[in-house]
């Protein structure tokens, strides 16, 4: 017989479930270059990265890093493009490149059977990549069109703009792309930056999934062979990014139905130790779908369809950021109640409640991150390129869950600051000061 | 291979059990069979604002979100044509609050005013957002009526336009959750670090309770069949002509349907392809172009849309399409080709049964479909396609007459 159950009150919590990572074992190939290890051996799935120090930051003309990246796979020594993907096609394997500010390269996705036709080409792209002219032409032309369409939606435009704000232009980071900037390109820009930065010295390797002796000793055979010690040198760039003091941008676009607000700072960097009160600020804030912005401006008003806020970590510096489209008609309306929710932080403790509530979704939210062979893959290699221990996530949840509303409060104080943030808007923009 | 284990309450209600025990996470996925072909024709997009609604409080629970993000959880949810499906994730430990939560809003919901109110108009800016804010955002709001005259697919999810969610009342709401928010009228999945004696338990405690609803008889005007290729016509402010052809397709339980999706990547999966290949890289004429099917329960929909390159008109654009599945119509596929197709096929299937939550929402749509058992036997379905299957499909679904092109045109700036 089943008892009725009682609806009123939730069911008790079980017992706190404990992060469980721990750092990858490692080994080196021939050439040095260190492979990382996040076995799960239940499944058929392999996947391989490749990273180097050729992001967005260390090119010294716009496109040169995106461009060398996508366009790897179009062509090497031997083999054409379309024999490539034919390859990469057959063994229903994805070659997916990457590229941020800091870091670039390429993940290979594939089932562990087919691996071993696949570790030979990959070393061909990486090693011997031709980046025939006819195909920058026709990426150039491509990924000029897909900007212009971009650019029409007030969203990609403001993150854009708001990007060039927090960072300052003529920065390492604060580079804001153009349409000018794609008929510059050009294959001898490609080949200088693949050159110097697709190189074996400070390029590490992850390989997770289902992997195998065999495995490791294939990817010596092919990746392992790339030459070391021929490296072009390269140097940092001068100015990651710099304090600026333009507060307000408005973008107006007639007719908009909605405007797309961005609101933040350039933020703590990841080894402060007041950095977990900002990421604990920044969750209550808009951190997820309970938070404070969500609940007010999309629950409570219906100006829009979401709203969030997120610390964006980047090697040489974080930035904060708030970001969503409203109701075009609610713009100013909008950015008052946002800038009345971030205040509300700086002048009253946070209640027991909403912060246990807090605590016990990032507590959820960790297990999350971290769960499975891929996601674990994606943390290890943001934790790499910020260059912290894997298990510092351990130590981050721990001092999370230790925080009082006294102390983010405190915090608040400090780091929230709505009057010294940078203000975007893009849409329409009358009625705003 | 997914395993799982199968139990149905009295009250009709159908779990689902998959367990993982890599993972120290719980999904539970509860797909309720109501779609948008569900709706009346004057009361369009309800069935995905019904979904809102269901985060608007229930019966004995003011908030839904609040004592998930308590107990660690997450959640979403999705509506499209034939289903709507909602899911989460959650420490194990903490499974039963899932049940405490999903049990109360298919008991009963709150059908609080406020919340009807603010939802209008928070699906209002997810109209706008996603269909009318950005360029080529109303293209099937377009293409559907265009290719449907009788069969409800001719609306899209979001509706048909922003009136038919402004005019939704109480009412309404009240009565479409008493059609079709029942335990017999929903598919529930548990998966990852769970025992599943407990859970048929649990469930049992929760969900046994729940009255059961009228069973269901639905009957969808079927399409009649296409006899002339139609055409429409439309300029907009955006960068690039564009064109979007649809042909009609078998349905999903139809053996065609492997077919037919296997044509599509031959068309267009991967950047080996034929269309990718041939008509952006070698022709030009394209700067992207795709080929997909709609995957819906009743006949979907076969579609190839493309962005055209400055200087290429419609006309040439078109015919070059025609060309590529007149090539399909009269001439074999290669061995290898169609090999390379079932392979990408095989491994994708692979790549989306790694997460918990993946095998969950696989694992109820194909008892929706028909039992879940059939997940296993997928790979093998697409693997039967013969070169002959292609060529047939080909002919009839690309017949004469059955094409139907939307013209999306740039305007030219003055």
């Amino acid at each position: 017989m089943s008892t009725y159950p009682n609806r009123n009150q939730a069911p008790g919590l079980g017992s706190t479930q404990t992060l469980n990572i721990r750092e990858p074992e490692s080994f080196k190939l021939d050439n040095s270059i260190p492979v990382y290890l996040l076995p799960a051996n239940q499944q058929e799935a392999t996947r391989l990265d490749i990273v180097f120090d050729a992001g967005t930051a260390y090119q010294s003309q716009k496109l040169q890093a995106g461009a060398v990246n996508k366009l790897l796979k179009e062509g090497t020594k031997t083999k054409t493009s379309y024999e490539i993907t034919k390859t990469l096609d057959f063994y229903g394997a994805y070659l997916e490149p990457f590229s941020g500010k800091d870091k670039a390269g390429i993940t290979l996705f594939g089932l562990h059977k087919y691996f071993d036709k696949l570790l030979p080409l990959l070393h061909e792209i990486i090693s011997e990549a031709v980046f025939p002219e006819e195909e920058v032409r026709l990426f150039a032309e491509r990924k000029k069109q897909e900007f212009s369409i971009q650019f029409q939606k007030v969203r990609y435009r403001a993150s854009l703009e708001f990007n060039e704000m927090l960072f300052g232009s003529n920065t390492a980071y604060g580079q804001k792309l153009k349409e000018t900037d794609f008929d510059v390109l050009n294959r001898d820009l490609i080949v200088e930056f693949y050159e110097k930065h697709y190189q074996p010295a400070g390029a590490y390797f992850l390989l997770g999934g289902k992997t195998s002796s065999e495995l490791f000793i294939q990817l010596n055979d092919t990746l392992g062979k790339l030459p070391n010690g021929q490296k072009k040198t390269f140097s940092e760039p001068d100015i990651f990014w710099k304090e600026d003091n333009e507060l307000q941008r408005y973008i107006t676009k007639e007719n908009a139905l909605q405007s797309a607000l961005r609101i933040g700072n350039v933020t703590l960097e990841r080894s402060h130790p007041d950095y977990p009160k900002l990421y604990l600020l920044n969750t209550i804030l808009g951190g997820y779908f309970g938070s404070r912005l969500m609940s007010s401006l999309r629950e409570d008003k219906g100006y829009t369809y979401g709203i969030y806020s997120s610390v964006q970590n980047f090697k040489h510096g974080n930035s904060f950021t708030i970001a969503t489209e409203v109701n075009a008609e609610h713009t100013v309306a909008a950015l008052k109640e946002i800038e009345k929710q971030t205040n509300l932080l700086r002048t009253k403790k946070v209640s027991e409640d909403e912060l246990r509530t807090v605590k016990n979704y990032l507590q959820g939210s960790f297990l999350r991150y971290f769960d499975g062979p891929f996601s674990l893959a994606d943390q290890f290699l943001k934790s790499q390129s910020l260059g912290l221990h894997f298990e510092h996530y351990k130590e981050m949840l721990e001092k999370l869950m230790q925080l009082t509303p006294e102390e983010i409060l405190e915090s608040a104080g400090k780091y929230l600051d709505f009057k010294k943030m940078k203000v975007l808007v893009a849409g329409k923009t009358d009625g705003l000061k | 291979m997914i395993q799982f284990e199968r139990f149905q309450l009295d009250n009709g209600l159908t779990v689902l059990v998959h367990q993982d025990l890599h993972t120290p996470m719980a999904a539970v996925n509860i797909l309720y069979k109501v779609g948008a072909r569900d709706e009346d024709p004057e009361k369009t997009g309800f069935a995905h604002l019904f979904e809102h609604l269901m985060f608007g409080g229930s019966i004995n629970i003011p908030s839904y979100d609040n004592p998930l993000q308590q107990a660690g959880g997450e959640n979403n949810a999705f509506t499209n044509n034939d289903f709507t499906n909602y899911y989460l994730t959650l420490p194990k430990n903490n499974l039963e609050t899932a049940f405490w939560l999903e049990s109360d809003r298919m008991l009963s919901l709150a059908f609080s005013k406020k919340s009807l109110k603010v939802q209008k108009q928070v699906v209002i800016e997810e109209f706008k957002q996603n269909y009318l804010n950005q360029p080529y955002g109303d293209v099937y709001l377009l293409l559907k009526p265009l290719v449907y005259k009788t069969h409800p697919y001719q609306w899209n999810t979001i509706g048909k336009e922003i009136s038919h969610i402004e005019k939704a009342t109480m009412s309404d709401v009240k009565s479409f959750y008493a059609r079709y928010y029942n335990p017999n009228n929903a598919v529930m999945c548990v998966s990852g670090n769970v025992q599943p004696e407990k859970v048929f338990q649990q469930v049992e405690n929760w969900f046994g309770s729940i009255p059961s609803g009228a069973t269901l008889d639905r009957n969808y005007p079927a399409e009649p069949e296409q006899k002339e290729n139609r055409t429409l016509l439309v300029e907009r402010d955006v960068p690039q002509n564009a064109m979007y052809m649809a042909w009609h397709m078998p349905s999903r339980t139809d053996e065609n349907y492997y077919t037919c999706d296997l044509i599509s990547d031959l068309l267009s999966n991967g950047d080996s392809s034929r269309l990718f290949q041939r008509l952006v890289k070698e022709k030009q004429l394209f700067t992207d172009i795709n080929a997909y099917i709609t995957g819906d329960i009743d006949p979907g929909l076969f579609i190839i849309s493309g962005k055209l390159n400055a200087d290429v008109d419609f006309q040439t654009a078109e015919q070059e399409i025609d060309v590529e599945l007149t090539e399909l119509k009269e001439h074999w596929v290669e061995e290898e080709e169609l090999q390379k197709v079932k392979n990408k096929l095989e491994a994708n299937l692979v790549f989306s049964e790694i997460s918990i939550l993946g095998k969950a929402m696989s694992l109820s749509y194909f008892e929706m479909l028909s039992k879940a058992e059939n997940i296993n036997n997928e790979i093998e379905k697409y693997r039967s396609v013969s070169r002959e299957n292609i060529r047939e499909q080909a002919q009839k679904m690309f017949a004469e007459g059955k094409k139907n092109v939307l013209y999306y045109k740039a305007k030219q700036s003055s």
